[in-house]
């Protein structure tokens, strides 16, 4: 704010901001235009609330992300495909979801409407490719606070150590995504043969623990378990034989 | 339905047109490329899940902005601050030693850390105002705030930001 003791109080500093902005319709621009010629106060005024507006936005232009998310590096073809139907599908069928309204993320949690935290993943994973993740490169202490921060949403611990035992895998990196209000984290993978496989982990109600089930989701191989009050997914664009062995080294590790 | 289809691709690839600016925008919000990473996806996900809300011949990027908006400040910034990374000092952070293009002059670094030093109120609005190049009407609607409330941040951020910046020609 302006110095109050040298302040022209015809005009706020919000009015000077919208002037100098011209934002025409919220500042009194002719009056203010008039003033300038003679008030030397408010010239200072509006030096003092004056910014280089151009260094700003030249500034930002360099904040850019270095990695995609998959939805953006989908290639057209793959847009056009059935996938993408499903896609549309399961998005107009969480709205459905949404609608029910309160108690609906309770009510997700139970029962057949497990499913449809699966098949968002799967609908979700279906749109990575390789170069999704191929060009994620993060070192070893970023690598372990990223997972750890992550799997605070969950309220648990993951080792890294554990995510890079698989010698199939290479562990790429941990994110936050949410399904019905509920955190969900994926952790990302790329199979020796550069294909993404991701396990994903969200809470469950259920106390029992599941053997593993196998199943194909949006056409991707997938694996399911619970344990000690979580689910997981292992998912990916695999052979079956490879995920179901992948799968059985995960749910031993974590 | 053809209609929720239709609306879904329009924002699934509005998406990709719109991420970067998305991610800049969480960057700005959290501070922190992780966080803005998380954010950001998340985003992603919710604008596809509410993809039939989305009316068609309105400005999709300010229906983004709102929902990265709404999501950061309903969901997200008290884990984040819990967790401490809303409390990282900005030279702290990787925005700095990570996005930054290293051959950026002196002076757009100074820019840059001094809007992300500003109170997070302002440094939205600012970015929003200046960078993106939203009217105040603009911002209200997408920060959810009224237009006068938008004034005073503008009016706030720019006496902190004054000294660090060479005057600007003013409207004729």
């Amino acid at each position: 704010m302006s110095d109050t003791s040298a302040r022209d109080q015809r005009f706020s500093d919000e009015e000077l901001t919208a002037y100098l902005d011209g934002e025409n319709e919220l500042a009194p621009i002719v009056r203010i235009s008039e003033a300038l010629k003679t008030d030397r106060k408010l010239r200072e005024r509006i030096k003092h609330l004056s910014v280089d507006k151009d260094a700003i936005a030249k500034a930002f232009q360099s904040v850019q992300p270095t990695n995609f998310p998959a939805a953006s590096r989908l290639p057209q073809s793959a847009a056009n495909s059935n996938r993408s139907f499903n896609y549309a599908q399961m998005a107009a069928g969480m709205i459905v979801a949404l609608g029910i309204g309160f108690g609906a993320s309770q009510w997700m949690m139970h029962g057949q409407d497990q499913r449809n935290w699966r098949d968002f993943v799967a609908t979700y994973q279906a749109l990575y490719v390789n170069e999704t993740l191929a060009s994620v490169q993060q070192s070893e202490p970023k690598l372990s606070s990223e997972l750890t921060r992550v799997a605070a949403t969950l309220g648990t611990t993951l080792d890294l150590s554990a995510m890079q035992s698989v010698p199939t895998l290479d562990y790429k990196r941990a994110q936050v995504l949410s399904f019905m209000n509920q955190p969900l984290i994926q952790l990302a993978f790329l199979s020796d043969a550069g294909q993404p496989i991701a396990l994903c982990i969200i809470k469950t109600q259920d106390a029992e623990n599941s053997a593993i089930r196998y199943e194909n989701l949006e056409g991707l191989e997938s694996a399911t378990w619970a344990k000690n009050g979580f689910e997981y997914l292992l998912i990916g664009d695999t052979d079956k034989d490879f995920l179901s062995k992948t799968a059985r080294q995960m749910s031993d590790l974590i | 339905m053809w209609f929720k289809k239709d609306s879904t691709s329009k924002v699934r690839y509005g998406l990709d047109a719109l991420y970067p600016r998305l991610w800049r925008y969480c960057v700005v919000l959290t501070k922190s490329n992780d966080l803005a990473d998380d954010l950001a996806q998340a985003v992603c996900l919710r604008a596809l899940e509410k993809a039939e809300q989305y009316q068609e011949g309105t400005h999709l990027d300010r229906w983004i902005f709102r929902i990265a908006q709404r999501h950061w400040i309903n969901d997200l910034r008290k884990s984040a601050v819990r967790r401490g990374a809303g409390l990282v000092p900005i030279e702290e952070t990787d925005l700095v030693d990570g996005n930054f293009d290293p051959e950026a002059n002196i002076l757009g670094r100074e820019v840059l850390l001094s809007v992300m030093a500003l109170p997070e109120a302002q440094r939205s609005v600012v970015v929003l105002a200046y960078v993106e190049g939203y009217s105040y009407r603009e911002c209200a609607d997408i920060l959810d705030i009224p237009v006068g409330t938008v004034m005073s941040r503008l009016a706030g951020a720019r006496g902190k930001m004054a000294d660090k910046f060479d005057g600007e020609r003013t409207p004729k």
